[in-house]
């Protein structure tokens, strides 16, 4: 595939294994100084290597955004600061200006930011702003089109004009089309149906799986993450409570629950079994776990 | 008995989509007072389009829609119809326009003309409803998600509806915001009475209703209560949409030799299903 040989062209950089992002006590504060002083995130260490696919959750408010926005420099810290490669993100402006197309970051209802007049245009906005040659954004605009499933003969279409499904996807590739090594989705499958959801994730894992970039995805959905994430970050009111596999997170479901979370309701459906005296595992968070366990325990008990 | 709702061979195209489908194409249901609605369908299946059409914000172009046997064609039972049926949209930000919890409750009551001491009560009562009252005097940009949205359901409520639609209420809440919503409103169609029109992508938010329906392109494909509907797991896969997981579960287990019954909505009746399967199994 193409996006396999054509590789990133990241300044300085020696060992692609170093981890990608690290946070060093990083705290932002709204407000600092008024009556409406908040902190929205409070010393967070973290480490994210490159390759990882991590789904981040948390309650409305705890935080996830304001750290998500912290990643490409789109917020400047309070204190503490944000890692790429070793290097302070805010160290320089010109870096900064340069982590805006490394890490890639798409808002929640990214399909309100869509403003060109044709569908190409608006995908070509990213690569067009890091000055690269006709010739390259071409490339890049149907590459990106391409992952998200955006068939070219809508190229010259207005944005508005598209369903609500096809304009998420356009916005995607907006951002995809930068080639980020580091890509953050926020909610990106609010709104949408069944359909919509499972095609956008899938989109998500083809791009993962093609380039090795870092994916972040913020969702509210236990079985998104569930389904797709290799490791869970729990925000609550703006620390991080938990960091683990799912397998380790959904565990823990009194504590879920307790801030306002839940565990995938096949979890669930495990613990009730369990609680009936059937020996399935505890850390079942998707479908075809549970029944490969339900259908051995049936096997097991065959003899009669 | 006329039906609370009637939705008859219902028309509607959008300006500017001349050469599309229209967005609903004989649309035709019955809801009656009461009951606890879900309309399923995938994006694009005219649902939203539906919704607006109960309480005259939208037009049939052609067909009707009776709300208790007035016709939302007819002006002068506008006003009526609205006071009858409210609707609350997904995005709670849209919809909250006062600084005040209590002020933004206030204001549908307001418009309406209702005496002062009226609408103090009713307030009251409406937050009550969705256990916002304590939060009366807070500021509604500060609450989460959920909250805001039971803000807007109270909004709704203070006007004394006898139907509120709901579309896509939880589409951008967390799990708990969620919980939330859905409780408030199962507890308004079962404690007072409150006929619900649900429109959601969460199959497992349609499990708790009295009768689900499913549309695609513009129709009503199938109706009838959610264990029925959900067990066609195949023809709804078809039409772009899931099955709660609970019944995914049930589904690939008598795919596999079980012979699980679709009854089993809830996780905690899935469990007792299977363990009970395998219990028999073992003796």
């Amino acid at each position: 595939m193409l996006l396999k040989t054509s590789g990133f062209e990241l300044s300085g950089e020696k060992e692609l294994k170093m981890s990608t992002i690290r946070t060093e006590a990083l705290t932002h504060i709204y407000s600092t100084s008024t009556p409406f002083e908040s902190v929205a995130i409070n010393n967070i260490n973290i480490e994210i290597d490159q390759g990882e696919f991590v789904g981040l959750i948390g309650h409305t408010g705890s935080g996830k955004s304001t750290f998500v926005q912290h990643l490409n420099g789109l917020l400047a810290p309070t204190s503490g600061k944000v890692c790429f490669d070793g290097r302070d993100v805010n160290s320089s402006k010109a870096f900064r200006h340069d982590i805006r197309f490394k890490v890639g970051l798409v808002f929640q209802y990214p399909e309100y930011q869509l403003f060109e007049e044709n569908v190409y245009k608006d995908i070509a906005f990213g690569p067009r702003n890091m000055k690269l040659s006709t010739v390259e954004i071409d490339e890049r605009v149907r590459e990106a089109a391409g992952f998200v499933g955006v068939p070219e003969s809508i190229f010259d279409k207005s944005p508005f004009e598209l369903s609500g499904g096809q304009k998420r996807r356009v916005a995607i590739a907006g951002v995809i089309a930068m080639r980020p090594k580091i890509l953050i989705l926020d909610e990106p499958t609010a709104g949408l149906d069944p359909e919509g959801c499972a095609a956008i994730l899938n989109n998500i894992c083809r791009y993962r799986e093609a380039t090795g970039a870092t994916i972040i995805l913020v969702s509210h959905s236990m079985e998104d993450v569930a389904r797709i994430a290799e490791r869970l970050v729990v925000f609550d009111r703006g620390t991080i409570a938990m960091d683990g596999t799912p397998a380790d997170v959904f565990s823990r479901a009194e504590e879920l629950r307790r801030i306002g979370l839940d565990i995938p309701a096949v979890t669930d459906i495990a613990l009730h079994l369990r609680e009936l005296g059937v020996d399935v595992p505890e850390c079942c968070y998707c479908v075809e776990q549970l029944h490969d366990a339900i259908l051995k325990l049936k096997g097991g008990a065959a003899p009669c | 008995m006329e039906p609370f709702i009637r939705v008859k061979d219902l028309l509607f195209r959008y300006e500017g989509e001349e050469e599309l489908p229209p967005a609903l194409d004989g649309t035709t249901l019955d809801i009656h007072e009461g009951s606890f609605v879900a309309i399923l369908g995938r994006n694009g299946s005219g649902k939203s389009t539906l919704a607006k059409h109960f309480n005259g914000i939208l037009l049939p172009q052609s067909g009707s829609v009776t709300v208790c046997g007035m016709d939302t064609k007819d002006e002068s039972k506008l006003l009526e119809i609205r006071r009858t049926v409210g609707m609350v949209f997904q995005n709670p930000d849209n919809q909250i326009v006062a600084s005040v919890v209590e002020d933004d409750v206030a204001f549908a009551p307001e418009n309406l003309g209702i005496p002062s001491d009226e609408i103090r009560r009713r307030v009251d009562e409406a937050l009550k409803l969705v256990d916002m009252y304590e939060y009366r005097r807070h500021s509604p940009h500060l609450l989460s998600g959920g909250q805001k949205q039971r803000v807007a359901i109270a909004g709704v409520i203070a006007m004394k509806p006898r139907c509120i639609v709901l579309d896509e209420p939880t589409a951008m809440l967390d799990p708990q915001g969620r919980r939330e919503v859905i409780d408030t409103v199962t507890r308004l169609c079962r404690e007072n009475g409150i006929t619900v029109i649900l429109i959601t992508h969460h199959m497992s938010e349609a499990a708790g209703a009295d009768r689900v329906f499913v549309m695609e392109g513009g129709k009503v494909v199938c109706e009838g209560e959610p264990q029925n509907i959900f067990a066609g797991v195949e023809c709804l896969k078809k039409l772009g949409l899931t099955v709660p997981d609970t019944t995914e579960l049930i589904y690939r287990l008598n795919a596999s030799g079980f012979e699980l019954g679709y009854g089993a909505l809830t996780v905690s009746d899935c469990a007792k299903e299977i363990a009970f399967a395998l219990k028999n199994k073992r003796l």
